[in-house]
Formats: structure tokens, C-alpha cells, sequence
């Protein structure tokens, strides 16, 4: 076999093996489908936010802004971008959305500044028995809301406490400050029990005016825990989703600038090496030249 | 003051011709075939891939980055194959062929470690970190950086090309090493994509992952480059810079013939 032929069967062989690497990456894709670890997200398609749709939920598919259902507990959640920083207007934009009344003041409405912006949290409580909770986070000029519509009368708080919830000490702390929060000053807390100590995960019995509510705890970070305070016997898990829905809210971040960077250093790279072979091949040429102008001198 | 001695070609004596021999059609199909595959690359990456939606568009640079490693493995695999062909037959093209590999080898694992470190500046909130995976990418890089520097060091060509094919043939350990790495060592924040289930649950470090199926068009445009950057980019440049090494075989041949006479 010559030399050629053994070069070309050696790279045909290569090039097999880089082929089976091409297809491998293509038959990842179909594997990764079928794993029901994945998160699905609605994301819009210019504003760059992303709303995680809970399991459970559906996604009405929406190019405005996102509109998750659960019909089962008669629930949604919109998730939109308003272009304003005043959270009033942002607020107003969602309810709009949900078709809810625009004009009801709030039961709650909690500010705080954070380092990246401002974060607020309202409660509303309207005259059909409906409830609604907007987060809105704020971030320059834009604001992006989170509204979470129940039809039983849940109400979802996220409070701040000073200390961990981690036993049921704790945790009928922070219940005590979230009944506060909304208004419940007559509430009386029967008994807190943890679900899910390990979890810092609790369970809560109250009594509002008379009438079975039950809470549910769960510890968010170390200064923070979401609270759901509902009619009933017990908290429809269904409801906790809106918690996954805040904490999993996020921005794509908008770094264009350095895939721009990282095409001209690649590419400039390949332009280089290729130069230097241009440079090298002109230097042969007049190297050639020279020497048969020398070998022509040397014959005569 | 410096004069320079123009050369008026029309004055040459008819000597042998050595001048470079027009390309092979074959190198012409491939080099357009190249140039129209990285253009195709370039618009899956950057118009037919979906955005990740955790880390911007900045993992568009996944597309050549990835890729360029595997046209630097090719290459230093051909640079491998060269030694080898070369200490068993002592027949310099095999020689031409290992080098050809390192230089092409070198240019893409520099654009693979570049645009890594760029990616890694908004993902990791760093340039560079001695990660395991990017310390053995680095030491790969410095391995075959050193075989053009030795080689350049050494004057007898049988010397140079039988110490070459020996440092060729070894120094693929490196990229072997720099390949296989995120897979065997856990604590590595270096994400391996491809076969990136098997490795979710041992490697808890890694940062920067994506899922191949999360976003639309992923696996087509990182499959499509793997293709083109991994085997048609090496390829063609490859045949190139052995044309380039043939045409200056010949130079110094005839140099030697003149200095001979």
C-alpha cells in the first residue's frame, strides 16, 4: 500500500471517529428528552425574563407575557415585564393582565431594597372571593412581576425574619409576623407541627374569625420563609408552586459582548496562522528566485 | 542607508522548476467545502441555535470552542500517526505530516483555551482558574508549543525527525489526559456537555453545563460544528501546511545543491 493510500485511510478512519462524535451529540438530544428531571421554563422571546412552569401547570402559550393555569385549584400565575419603576404602575399593568380589578388597594405591601434593585410583595383580596399576590422586583427603568391569582382565598407571603425557621419555635414566629402582615390580628394560631423537620418544612391550624385556615411553612433562606395561609382543612400543595415560580424567576443575562470578543479572538486567530502561511510561501517564492539567480550566475 | 536589490524575473536562466505545483482539485473542493462549512457553523451557532436561557449568548461560544478541541485532538492524533509511520518507514513525509499536525494542533487548542477563558469571565466571574481540566488543556498547549521550539533547535534532519516522531507519540498523552479529565475527576468545575448524564451525578462541581435538549437547535449546531471545526478545518489545513513544508523541502534542497556546487 503507498504512502498516499495509507494517509487517506488513516484519515478516513479519523474522520469516522469524529463523524460517531457528531451523531453521539445528536442522539444526546433525543435521550435528554425523555428525562423527567427537566425544567421547563416559558421564556419570552425578546425580554430576556423566564418563568420555571410547575409541574402540574399548564402553559398557555402566550408571546406577550406568561400565563400559567391550574384548573384544578382554580389558580394562575402570570409572570410579565412592565417598563417602569414604579411598582403601582407594574402592579396595575398585571392586574390588568388578569383581568382584575385595577382600582383596589392592597390588604399588604411590603418594600425592600436590595443591592440589585427594589423587591416588593402586595396582597390583594377582591369582592368575588378571589385573591391575588404580585411580586414585583425591580431593576432600573424595568420591573417584572410575578401575580399569582387564587379562587379559594389563598394567600402566599414570603416574610423576613431575623432568625433561621427551623424548629416550630420558629416557625410560629414567622407565622405570628406573616398574620401581622395581613392583617389577622385576632388570629389564633392552634397548633404548628413540622412536616419536614429536615426540610425546615411546617404545617400550621388557625382560627380567623371563627372559620378553619390552615398555614404552611417552609424556609426559604436564612432570613426569609414563605408562608400560605388558606381556607380549609389543609394547604392544596398545588398552591405552594408560586414560591418555585418567584425563586426560579431570572433574567437571561445579556452578555452578547463577549461572544462578540470570543468570535474576534477566534477568528483572529485562524487569520493569523493563515497570514503566517502566506508570509511563509511569499518568503519560499523569492527565496526561489534568488537561488536561481544565483544557480544562473554559478553556470556561466 | 539600506538598498534593496530588486530581481527581474525575465532575466532568470531556465533552471528546474520547484516552484509550488498548482493545487490539487481535490484541495480546492475541500477548501471550499471548508470555507462554506464554517460559514454554515457560524449561522448555526449564531442564527439557527436557540439562546440558553441561564447563561446568554455568551455559551453561543460553545460552537467553536468545543469543536476547536476536537480539531486539535485530530491534529496532534495525526502528528501521533506521523511519528509512528515515520520511525517505522524513516520516510520524511510522515515527518511533514507530524509537524503539519502540532502547527494546525496549536492553533486551535489556542482558540479552544482563549475562548474558553472568555466564556469563563461572565459564567465563572473568571478569566482562568487551575482547575484541573484547564490546567491539562495549558500543559498540552505548552507540550506542543516546546516540539516546534526543540525541533527548531536541532541542526541534523534525521536527528530532528526521529526525536520529533518520539515527542510526538508522547506528547498525545496531554490531550488524551486534557479530553478524559472532567470525566474521571470529580472536583472539577469544567461541565462536560456530551455524555453529560452519566457524569451529572458524579461531577456536583461543574458550572456552566447546558442541556443539549433545553434549548432548540443545540445539539444540530454543536454536532454540525463538531463536523466541520474537528474534521474539515484540521484537514484542510493540514494538506496546506504540507504543501508549504513540501515547497520548502525543495528550497533547501536546492540551497544544498548550490552550496554543494
Amino acid at each position: 500500500m503507498s504512502t498516499t493510500k495509507r494517509l487517506t485511510l488513516i484519515l478516513f478512519i479519523l474522520l469516522s471517529l469524529m463523524a460517531a462524535v457528531g451523531v453521539l451529540a445528536h442522539g444526546e438530544e433525543g435521550d435528554v428528552t425523555d428525562d423527567a428531571n427537566v425544567l421547563t421554563f416559558y421564556s419570552h422571546p425578546t425580554e430576556r425574563y423566564n418563568v420555571l412552569i410547575p409541574r402540574g401547570w399548564s402553559n398557555v402559550v402566550n408571546s406577550n407575557h406568561a400565563l400559567l393555569r391550574n384548573d384544578a385549584i382554580g389558580a394562575q400565575i402570570i409572570g410579565t415585564r412592565v417598563a417602569t419603576s414604579n411598582p403601582d404602575e407594574a402592579v396595575a399593568q398585571a392586574l390588568g393582565l388578569a383581568e382584575l380589578p385595577q382600582d383596589v388597594p392592597p390588604v399588604v405591601s411590603e418594600a425592600q431594597g436590595l443591592t440589585f434593585g427594589s423587591w416588593t410583595q402586595r396582597l390583594y383580596s377582591f369582592d368575588d372571593g378571589r385573591t391575588a399576590t404580585a411580586f414585583v422586583q425591580g431593576s432600573g427603568e424595568q420591573s417584572y412581576v410575578i401575580l399569582y391569582v387564587s379562587a379559594d382565598g389563598v394567600q402566599p407571603l414570603i416574610v423576613r425574619t431575623e432568625e433561621t425557621v427551623a424548629d416550630e419555635a420558629s416557625a410560629r414566629a414567622a407565622l405570628e409576623t406573616a398574620l401581622a402582615a395581613l392583617g389577622y390580628n385576632d388570629a389564633t394560631i392552634d397548633s404548628v407541627s413540622a412536616d419536614s423537620e429536615a426540610n425546615s418544612s411546617f404545617n400550621a391550624a388557625l382560627t380567623l374569625d371563627g372559620e378553619v385556615y390552615n398555614a404552611s411553612l417552609h424556609r426559604d433562606s436564612l432570613t426569609t420563609a414563605d408562608v400560605l395561609i388558606a381556607p380549609g382543612e389543609a394547604v392544596d400543595a398545588a398552591h405552594e408552586a408560586v414560591f418555585t415560580v418567584v425563586r426560579d424567576f431570572f433574567l437571561t443575562p445579556d452578555n452578547g459582548g463577549y461572544l462578540i470578543l470570543g468570535l474576534v479572538v477566534a477568528f483572529g486567530l485562524m487569520a493569523l496562522f493563515l497570514v503566517t502561511m502566506v508570509v511563509r510561501r511569499r518568503n519560499l517564492e523569492r527565496d526561489e528566485l534568488a537561488l536561481r539567480q544565483l544557480e544562473g550566475t554559478h553556470d556561466r | 542607508m539600506a538598498a534593496t536589490k530588486s530581481i527581474d524575473t525575465a532575466e532568470l536562466p531556465p533552471g528546474p522548476v520547484i516552484t509550488q505545483a498548482p493545487m490539487p482539485r481535490a484541495l480546492v473542493v475541500l477548501t471550499i467545502l471548508t470555507i462554506a462549512g464554517v460559514i454554515l457553523g457560524l449561522y448555526m451557532a449564531l442564527g439557527y441555535a436557540g439562546t440558553e436561557i441561564e447563561q446568554g449568548d455568551v455559551q453561543r461560544i460553545f460552537y467553536i470552542h468545543m469543536p476547536a478541541f476536537f480539531g486539535a485532538f485530530f491534529a496532534f492524533a495525526a502528528t501521533t500517526i506521523g511519528g509512528l509511520f515515520y520511525l517505522r518507514t524513516r520516510n520524511p513525509r510522515w515527518d511533514t505530516l507530524a509537524l503539519a499536525g502540532v502547527e494546525v494542533g496549536l492553533v486551535l487548542a489556542l482558540i479552544n483555551l482563549t475562548t474558553g477563558a472568555i466564556w469563563a469571565r461572565p459564567i465563572w466571574n473568571t478569566w482562568w482558574n487551575w482547575d484541573p481540566r484547564l490546567t491539562a488543556e495549558a500543559v498540552m498547549v505548552l507540550t506542543y508549543a516546546a516540539y516546534l521550539m526543540l525541533r527548531a533547535g536541532m541542526e541534523n534532519p534525521e536527528q530532528r525527525r526521529r526525536f520529533a516522531a518520539v515527542y510526538g507519540i508522547f506528547a498525545i498523552a496531554t490531550a488524551i489526559i486534557t479530553l478524559m479529565i472532567p470525566r474521571i475527576v470529580e472536583a472539577t468545575i469544567h461541565p462536560v456537555v456530551i455524555a453529560q448524564a452519566e457524569n451529572a451525578a458524579a461531577n456536583t462541581m461543574a458550572e456552566g453545563g447546558f442541556e443539549l435538549a433545553a434549548t432548540a437547535g443545540v445539539g444540530a449546531a454543536l454536532g454540525i460544528n463538531i463536523i466541520i471545526w474537528g474534521m474539515l478545518v484540521p484537514i484542510t489545513l493540514i494538506w496546506h501546511r504540507i504543501r508549504l513544508e513540501n515547497h520548502a523541502d525543495r528550497i533547501r534542497a536546492l540551497k544544498m545543491r548550490l552550496m554543494e556546487s
